[in-house]
Formats: C-alpha cells, sequence, structure tokens
C-alpha cells in the first residue's frame, strides 16, 4: 500500500532529523556512551590501578584528567563511571516514567474512586522518607545496577504520575475523545491512541529530567554505602569523593561533573527534539 | 411538577409520530441531570437538569431538526441518543432495542449503525492522527473487512465526501474548517451506520462554507438512506434540511410537529418569540420591526421556573402558568401530529 | 482610495431618497477616513497578507457594517486602526484620519486617550473581555474616573445611569454584581455601557452578538439601534452574518481575502448586490420562506491562502463567472451608482449572467 501514510516511526525520525540541536546530542551522547562502553579496551589504565607516587596529579598528557588521591587515572575512572550511571539513569527513567505513565493515565481517565486511591497512593509514596526506605531495601537486595535502577525508578514516579494525570483528565473530556467513544473505541484503545499521544510532552519532558536526577540520586545512593560499592566507579561516586579537595584540586570536580552536565544536556535536548517530532501540527510538509 | 410522570409525552400515540411506520429511535421521559457539588466532602447540593423529561421518535429515513438556545439541552439529548452520557432516567431504544440494557460490549459493536458528526471540527479531530487513520478507525474499532479492503473504503469515503485522495496522508491541521468537517463526516460514514446525530454541524464554518455542507449532508442522506437528528440554532437551516422540527427550551420540548407546521403557524409563544428574533437579510423588514420579540434571559437551569418553564419571559402567561405545567398534547389537523405543550396554545393561536 | 472617487460631494447621488445619510457631516468631513490601509502579519511560513489596501470612510454619526468570513481582515483591519495588533503583525501602509488625525501615526499615549474615550469597542466575548474578581460598577467607574476625572460618588452614580441606559434593571443593586453573576447578553449590555462611557463619537462593535443566543441577538441589536438614535454616535459594526446588520446599518461593506470587494447603500447592497461574492453569500442562506429540501446554491471552493499574495481579483478562483483577466489583473473598485462601488470587472454584466444560470 504505497499511497498509505508513511508509518509514524520513520515520520517521527525524519523530523527529529531536522532539529539541529537534538541531532547533534544524539551523536554527542552516543559518542559518550560507546566510549563508556568500550573502556577496557580504549581506558589507558585498570580503573582501579592505585598509584601512590602520583596521587593528585593535575591534567597532563599522561593523565587526561588527572589523577585522584589514590593516584588512580581519573579518564580511566571517569570512561567506567559512565556504563553504570548512564545504564542506571535511563533504566531508572523508563521505569518511573513508565509506571508513573500508568498510574497517571489510569487515575486521570477513570477517574472517581480509583483516581482517589491511586493519587492517594502517589501521596504516601511522595511522603515516606526515601533514606529508611532505602536502607531497608538495599539490606534486601544486592546493590548492583537493576535492582539500583529498580530502587530509583520506584522513588521517582510520583512527578510524572501527577502531571500524566492532569493531562489526562483534561484530555479525557476533549471531543477528539468523545468522537472516538462514540465510534465504539475500547478505553485501552481511546488511552492509548488518542490520550497518551496528546500527553507526550510532559512525558518526555519528565523522562529527561528524570534521567539526570536518577545520575544524582545514584551518587547520593554510593555515598550512604547502598549504591555501587568502590572501587567500582560511578559519575556520581566520583563526583562524592572529590567534594573535598573542591577548592584543590578542583579537576576531579570538574570532570565528572562535566560528564553528568553534557549527558543530561544532550538527553534534554534530544527530549525537546522529540517533543517536537512527536507533534505534527508543528511539521512542515 | 404537576402531572403524574411529569415531562413531555410519556404516553405512545401522542409524541408527534406520524402514524403508521416503526420508529427507528424511541425517546421516552429522558431526563438528565447533573449533580452541582460544593465544598470539600462535594456533597451534591442540587442538579442541573439539561434534560427533563422528553418523548419523542425519530422514523427511518426523515431528518428531525432539534432547536433550542444554549441551555436548552438539545446537545445533551444527542448526546443521550447516542448513549455517550448516561440519562439520569427514561429510555432510549434504537432499532427496538433498549439502549440501557445493552452489556458495554453490545453496546459498543452497536454504534456501528449510529455515528455522530460534531460542532467543532478542530477539536473534534485528534491532531496526531493522518486524515487516513482517522476515517479508517471506524473500521479497524469494528473490524470490518480486510487491510485492503479498508484502503479502498477510505478512499471511497473520502472522495464521497469530496476530499482527495491524497488527504489520507496530510494531518487536520493541514486543512480548513470546511474540509476538517468533510473528515469528521467521512468518519462518521464509515460504518455505514442507519442513524446519525449531526450537533450543529455548520455553526463553526464561514458562511461561504455552511452551504457546501448542508447540501454534503443533504446529498449523502439521499445516496445512503440515512436518519438524521439535525441539531442546530440557525432556525433557516433547520427549515431548510428537515421533514419535522422540535423545539427545546430548558430541558423540555416546547413544540414538535412538521416543518411547515412549526414554522408557519407556530403553537407556542416560545417558538413564535425564537422565529420573530431571526434576523433576516432584507433591509426593509428588518427597519420595520419596532420591538424585541422576547425580553428578559433564559432562567438557569439548575433553578428552572416552576409550571411552565417559559413563563417568566412569554407575554401570555397567566397563573395557570406560574403553577401548572402544560400538557404534552396534539393540536395538528393534518396526518402528522403537532405537538405542543403550552396552556394557551389555542388562544394566543 | 482606490476607485475614482474624487471627494464626498460628487459621490453624492441625486435621487436616492431611500438610501441612508450621506457620507458626510454639515462641513462635509467625514468622521474617520481610512485609505489603502495594508496589514502584515509575519509567520514561520512567510508574510501573512491580512489586509491588502483597503480604503473607506464613515460620516459623524453614520453606521457601517463590514461583513467578511474569518481571513477576510474585517477585524485586523479595525484593529490596526486602534493600534491593537499583536505583536506579530504591522501596518505597512495607509493612513486613517479621525477627527483630522491620522491614527497610524499617533504615539500609544495618544492613542490610549483616543481608545475608550472618542473610540469605543465592544467584543465578541463579554465573558472575556470583563475581568472576573472585579464588579461590573468597579470596572464601569475605573474609566469613568480615570478619563473624566469624576469623583468616587459622581462615577457611580453615572455608572448606574449607564446601567439604565443599556437596559439593565434595578441598576443600582446591580453595580455590585460580579460579572459571572450576569447572563451573556446582560454581560454584553454592560460591554456597551462600559464602551458608552466616554460619549464616544465613534463606537466599533466586533461580532458583538456572535456569542449570544437568537432571542438575546435582536435584544442588543434594538439596543444599539435605540442607542444610536439617542446619542447620535457612529457605528462601525464588525459581523460574519449578512443578516444581522440588515435593519441596523446605512451601509455594509463586504471584505474578503483582505480586500473591499463590495460597498453599497443598505437597501442597495441587499436588493442589487454587484460582486459576485455578495451574490453568492446572499444566495446560499436558506431564508425562513424559501423553498425547503432544494439545494442551496454554494460557493464552492474555500477562501484563498493569504500567505500567497493574491494576484487578480481573490474570488477569481471561487467565481462562477471569472474571465481571464480577473485572474491577472487587480480590479479596482468602480462606482455602481451613488455610493456603491464593487470591485467586480463585471458588475455591469451580471444581471444578465444571472439570469442565463438561471435559465440553462
Amino acid at each position: 500500500m504505497t499511497d498509505e501514510p508513511r508509518s509514524p516511526a520513520a515520520e517521527i525520525w525524519r523530523q527529529l532529523r531536522r532539529h539541529k540541536p537534538a541531532m547533534v546530542s544524539l551523536v554527542v551522547f552516543l559518542v559518550i556512551a560507546a566510549a563508556c562502553l568500550a573502556a577496557p579496551v580504549i581506558a589507558p589504565y585498570p580503573f582501579d590501578a592505585i598509584n601512590l607516587t602520583g596521587i593528585r596529579q593535575a591534567p597532563s598528557l599522561h593523565h587526561l584528567m588527572g589523577t585522584d588521591d589514590l593516584g588512580r587515572d581519573l579518564f580511566t575512572r571517569v570512561l567506567y563511571g559512565g556504563r553504570i550511571s548512564i545504564l542506571i539513569g535511563i533504566l531508572s527513567a523508563v521505569l518511573g516514567t513508565g509506571l508513573g505513565t500508568l498510574v497517571g493515565a489510569l487515575a486521570g481517565y477513570y477517574g472517581g474512586r480509583i483516581d482517589s486511591l491511586l493519587m492517594r497512593v502517589t501521596d504516601v509514596a511522595y511522603a515516606i522518607p526515601a533514606l529508611p526506605l532505602l536502607i531497608v531495601l538495599a539490606s534486601y537486595t544486592q546493590a548492583g545496577v537493576g535492582s539500583m535502577a529498580v530502587i530509583i525508578g520506584l522513588l521517582s514516579w510520583m512527578g510524572t504520575a501527577r502531571v500524566v494525570r492532569g493531562e489526562v483528565l483534561s484530555l479525557r473530556s476533549a471531543v477528539f475523545v468523545e468522537a472516538a467513544r462514540a465510534l465504539g473505541a475500547s478505553s485501552g484503545r481511546i488511552i492509548g491512541r488518542h490520550i497518551l499521544p496528546n500527553a507526550v510532552g510532559p512525558i518526555v519532558v519528565g523522562a529527561t529530567l528524570a534521567v539526570g536526577n536518577a545520575i544524582i540520586v545514584e551518587s547520593s545512593l554510593s555515598f550512604l554505602g547502598l549504591g555501587v560499592q568502590p572501587p567500582i566507579p560511578t559519575w556520581g561516586n566520583l563526583l562524592q569523593d572529590a567534594t573535598s579537595t573542591m577548592a584543590t584540586n578542583p579537576w576531579l570536580t570538574i570532570f565528572p561533573g562535566l560528564a553528568i552536565l553534557v549527558v543530561v544536556l544532550a538527553v534534554n535536548f534530544l527530549g525537546d527534539g522529540l517533543q517536537d517530532a512527536l507533534d505534527p501540527t508543528g511539521r512542515s510538509t | 411538577m404537576s402531572r403524574p410522570g411529569g415531562g413531555n409525552g410519556g404516553e405512545g400515540g401522542v409524541n408527534g409520530s406520524p402514524t403508521g411506520a416503526t420508529p427507528l429511535v424511541v425517546v421516552r421521559n429522558l431526563r438528565m441531570h447533573f449533580p452541582v457539588r460544593r465544598g470539600f466532602l462535594r456533597r451534591q447540593v442540587g442538579a442541573v437538569r439539561a434534560v427533563d423529561g422528553v418523548s419523542f421518535d425519530i422514523h427511518p429515513g426523515e431528518t428531525l431538526g432539534l432547536v433550542g438556545e444554549s441551555g436548552s439541552g438539545k446537545s445533551t439529548v444527542g448526546r443521550a441518543l447516542l448513549r455517550l452520557v448516561t440519562p439520569t432516567a427514561g429510555s432510549v431504544a434504537f432499532q427496538g432495542e433498549e439502549l440501557a440494557s445493552m452489556t458495554p460490549e453490545a453496546l459498543r459493536s452497536a454504534r456501528r449503525h449510529m455515528q455522530m458528526i460534531f460542532q467543532d471540527p478542530y477539536a473534534s479531530l485528534n491532531p496526531r492522527i493522518p486524515v487516513g487513520r482517522i476515517v479508517r478507525e471506524p473500521l479497524d474499532i469494528h473490524r470490518l473487512g480486510s487491510a485492503s479492503e479498508r484502503t479502498t473504503r477510505v478512499r471511497e469515503l473520502l472522495s464521497m465526501v469530496g476530499l482527495p485522495n491524497d488527504a489520507r496522508r496530510r494531518y487536520p491541521h493541514e486543512f480548513s474548517g470546511g474540509q476538517r468537517q468533510r473528515v469528521g463526516i467521512a468518519r462518521a460514514l464509515a460504518t455505514n451506520p442507519r442513524f446519525i446525530v449531526a450537533d450543529e454541524p455548520i455553526s463553526a464554518l464561514d458562511v461561504s462554507i455552511q452551504a457546501q455542507i448542508v447540501n454534503l449532508l443533504a446529498d449523502l442522506k439521499d445516496a445512503l438512506g440515512l436518519t438524521y437528528l439535525f441539531i442546530a440554532h440557525d432556525l433557516a437551516m433547520v427549515r431548510h434540511l428537515s421533514d419535522r422540527v422540535a423545539v427545546m427550551y430548558l430541558g423540555r420540548l416546547a413544540e414538535l410537529g412538521h416543518r411547515d407546521d412549526v414554522f408557519d403557524h407556530p403553537l407556542h409563544p416560545y417558538t413564535k418569540a425564537l422565529r420573530a428574533s431571526i434576523p433576516r437579510p432584507d433591509p426593509a423588514a428588518e427597519a420595520s420591526r419596532t420591538h424585541t420579540s422576547v425580553e428578559g434571559d433564559v432562567p438557569d437551569p439548575a433553578h428552572p421556573p416552576v409550571g411552565c418553564r417559559f413563563n417568566t419571559r412569554c407575554p401570555f402567561a397567566t397563573d395557570v402558568c406560574r403553577h401548572d405545567e402544560p400538557a404534552w398534547r396534539n393540536l395538528g389537523t393534518g396526518r402528522v401530529p403537532h405537538m405542543v405543550a403550552c396552556h394557551h396554545a389555542e388562544a394566543i393561536e | 482610495m482606490t476607485g475614482s472617487r474624487s471627494g464626498p460631494d460628487a459621490t453624492r447621488g441625486p435621487a436616492r431618497p431611500d438610501d441612508s445619510p450621506p457620507a458626510a457631516s454639515d462641513d462635509g468631513r467625514p468622521l474617520l477616513e481610512v485609505r489603502d490601509l495594508v496589514v502584515r502579519f509575519d509567520s514561520d511560513a512567510g508574510p501573512i497578507h491580512a489586509v491588502n489596501g483597503v480604503s473607506w470612510s464613515l460620516a459623524p454619526g453614520g453606521s457601517m457594517a463590514v461583513v467578511g468570513e474569518s481571513g477576510s481582515g474585517k477585524t485586523v483591519g479595525m484593529l490596526s486602526l486602534l493600534g491593537l495588533l499583536p505583536n506579530t503583525g504591522r501596518v505597512e501602509g495607509g493612513e486613517a484620519v479621525f477627527e483630522g488625525r491620522d491614527l497610524l501615526r499617533l504615539s500609544p499615549a495618544e492613542m490610549r486617550e483616543v481608545r475608550g474615550g472618542k473610540i469605543a469597542m465592544v467584543f465578541q466575548d463579554p465573558m472575556t473581555s470583563l475581568n472576573p474578581v472585579l464588579s461590573v460598577g468597579y470596572q464601569l467607574t475605573e474609566g469613568l474616573r480615570r478619563h473624566r476625572g469624576l469623583s468616587r460618588r459622581q462615577a457611580r452614580a453615572r455608572a448606574a445611569e449607564l446601567l439604565d441606559l443599556v437596559g439593565i434593571p434595578d441598576p443600582h443593586a446591580r453595580l455590585d454584581d460580579y460579572p459571572h453573576e450576569m447572563s451573556g447578553g446582560q454581560r454584553q449590555r454592560v460591554m456597551i455601557a462600559m464602551a458608552l462611557s466616554c460619549d464616544p463619537s465613534l463606537l466599533v462593535a466586533d461580532e458583538p452578538t456572535t456569542a449570544l443566543d437568537v432571542t438575546i441577538q435582536a435584544q442588543i441589536v434594538e439596543l444599539v439601534k435605540r442607542l444610536r438614535t439617542e446619542l447620535g454616535m457612529a457605528i462601525v459594526w464588525i459581523t460574519h452574518d449578512l443578516s444581522v446588520v440588515a435593519g441596523l446599518v446605512d451601509r455594509v461593506a463586504v471584505m474578503y481575502a483582505g480586500m473591499l470587494l463590495e460597498e453599497a447603500p443598505v437597501t442597495a447592497l441587499y436588493a442589487h448586490p454587484r460582486h459576485p461574492y455578495t451574490i453568492g453569500l446572499l444566495r446560499s442562506m436558506p431564508t425562513l420562506d424559501g423553498p425547503t429540501h432544494t439545494r442551496l446554491p454554494s460557493i464552492e471552493g474555500a477562501p484563498p491562502d493569504l500567505r500567497t499574495r493574491p494576484t487578480g481579483c481573490p474570488f477569481a478562483p471561487r467565481c462562477p463567472w471569472v474571465v481571464d483577466p480577473c485572474r491577472v489583473e487587480r480590479p479596482s473598485l468602480e462606482v455602481v451608482s451613488g455610493e456603491h462601488r464593487s470591485a467586480c470587472r463585471r458588475w455591469r454584466e451580471l444581471d444578465a449572467l444571472e439570469a442565463m444560470e438561471a435559465s440553462p
């Protein structure tokens, strides 16, 4: 069927390619992710190689980002750290956004008691102090990438749920939704085809913010000894380690911080571009 | 309410139907009250009686025009007929089957026989779906035909409503208001429905486009043998398109009868007022109009007047109008009943 | 002026007693004279040609309707005169002389003084034009105190007078009402009262009855008619509905795609339209005594895309009587008779063309 509309995915990709910041961000992100993935190959040192004769060295040709207080090569550790940070960031953002969207969509669409119930659950989830919960959870689970992502995801769906509920609540009374109901569409179809695609903006924004947030949360968990354990580096715990020497050895803060900043920015621009690409009303044909 | 069972024409036979034919849609004592809630506990403090006891039939192949001002409940009647809202009371039967007693599944599949055309062609189309998929969606929902048959059917529908075939790939925002309304009509026709509720289908369109859409609706009716409930506030358009006309005021029917009877010999003071309020493109006639046909505003539907609902604005209102609700009676002399709810209909005619 | 009018005196037809008041006052000067107004909007897809050289004039105390569909430039043209265009829009040419001053060259401060002073406006949606958190009385007295320097007590008395004038019963009590406590018709009456508060010499009404029900519309039209005779102000009534203004104004200007296609005294326009677009509009409207179940004579096609500057007559693509020159050459407004002007090059032939169409 050649005169069928282009497949939505192809159309979205075509639109995304026109969005320059998003494409630049995508390339930057892919380069960083690939470099981190290839860390064992391209890293100049083992990530835990201690060199007590060369501690806290400033960046040089031998150590592109300098060394830390055990003389370990920071460039190597940033590369290794990225593997875990990026993975946790994306996994937990997907999980948290997915859960939040589901809860928000159900609450907003069905309203009434279901809405009250789900929103009270959301309020309770907001109110639970994260730290005790984490300590309990951590004592039952092994601190690995997967469990970290699950824990962070479970702690970060509430914002998305509230935003999505609000969007769905207003879209539920949109005339085109009533039209779909008049056609005999099922609730699943109405939510999936007509409501959520029109609520994609806040969902994507929430997801991109969640990536950056997850990287930060992971670092605080690691600091408490609940996250990924040293000597395995993550961007979060690299930053955490550097806090005491920020004034004297700024590179130890700057480089991991820069890594987080670049990735979070890239994801945000990508989200921005995705939002535009998903909206046909802004499309030029 | 003084009459037992309240509301217009609870009993069969006095519902304004021409004799003989079996009605396609039978509406009896339809009520739609929207609760008014206040305060922290969302306690119900009252109800807006959007529709308050309405009965009528729609016959196969006819166009029933439904007119009224905002707040009259005419759009709510249209939605209740398609069960897009759940009525508070009363019954709606379509092809002899009571909609309220259907399972949700049965209702969904019955929807392919009764469709709706919406007022706002901008809001009624999902902005994120290309037109081809919008028109195809009813076929997908009701699993009608194979994939290629559906594609053929979409092409057929688009040409039926006068849209080019390449419209399929484009999105709603790329079309003008009139073209979007054509998309909405194509979507409504996709499943070959018998009955269509057209809720103000032209009032959001430009004047030069309105006639095109009205002609299209008339042509499609002839070609496909459709039955319409045509809801509008434009009386001249309703007269042009309808066979019978119902006039609603504050949730009740004021008058119902053959188009010519209602327009040329209106029995209800409200119908007369409505008719006299319509401006005509005729400077001489307009200049000779000396005073306003009806004073005052439509009362709050949460607190409708006791007795006849029009009594607060009616120049003929007497004590009986302020106390007793008028009966729904047939004053017609011809084959088509001419129903009216006015105590003084004979006297003021 | 695009046409060949040499002056108001020359255009006053010798024998049309049924026609409306003359286009000029005793001293012969119009109240407002618009010449070659051009307005553009910026958009992502290039400029939008909203108003493309429009000229008209209005006598003191005169009344005129500007009729057109969405995108015809009827509202934009008026807003541009009052300095109310949104940021993306700008006046690119023309002048608008009001009481001797060019409105298009006033400073923002001078414009504010004219607006709400000499020229008052009423908009389509009275709910959004009124501030929901301020009482009606406050909103009415605000202007009186600012523009006229009245004391609080004087302003309140005047406000009650105004409400009485626009037919709101029990005006003193209603001053303390908030907009949401009033019906749509009453809110529009309040808007009119606000517009009248500074004794304007021109009232601009932009689709003031479009959001109202037909029985309420009739009331508002009646009110404006009465106010006009009582107060003697000039009126420009912008609308898409040819019927509403038939009994209300002296002259009608028909706009389409940012151009003035026809302008005529009200009786002439309805009895003898001299432009195919006006003819098409009038024919496509069903009446309460015409035949039913016939095909309405509709205008085919859709209004043009304003992103491309029209060459030729903007109505040519939809016109049943189009000839080749229509497509290439922009028609000028020709004088049909007296004050009746048409921008159709074939206006002389229209009777014959219509007759031919009627008998195939």
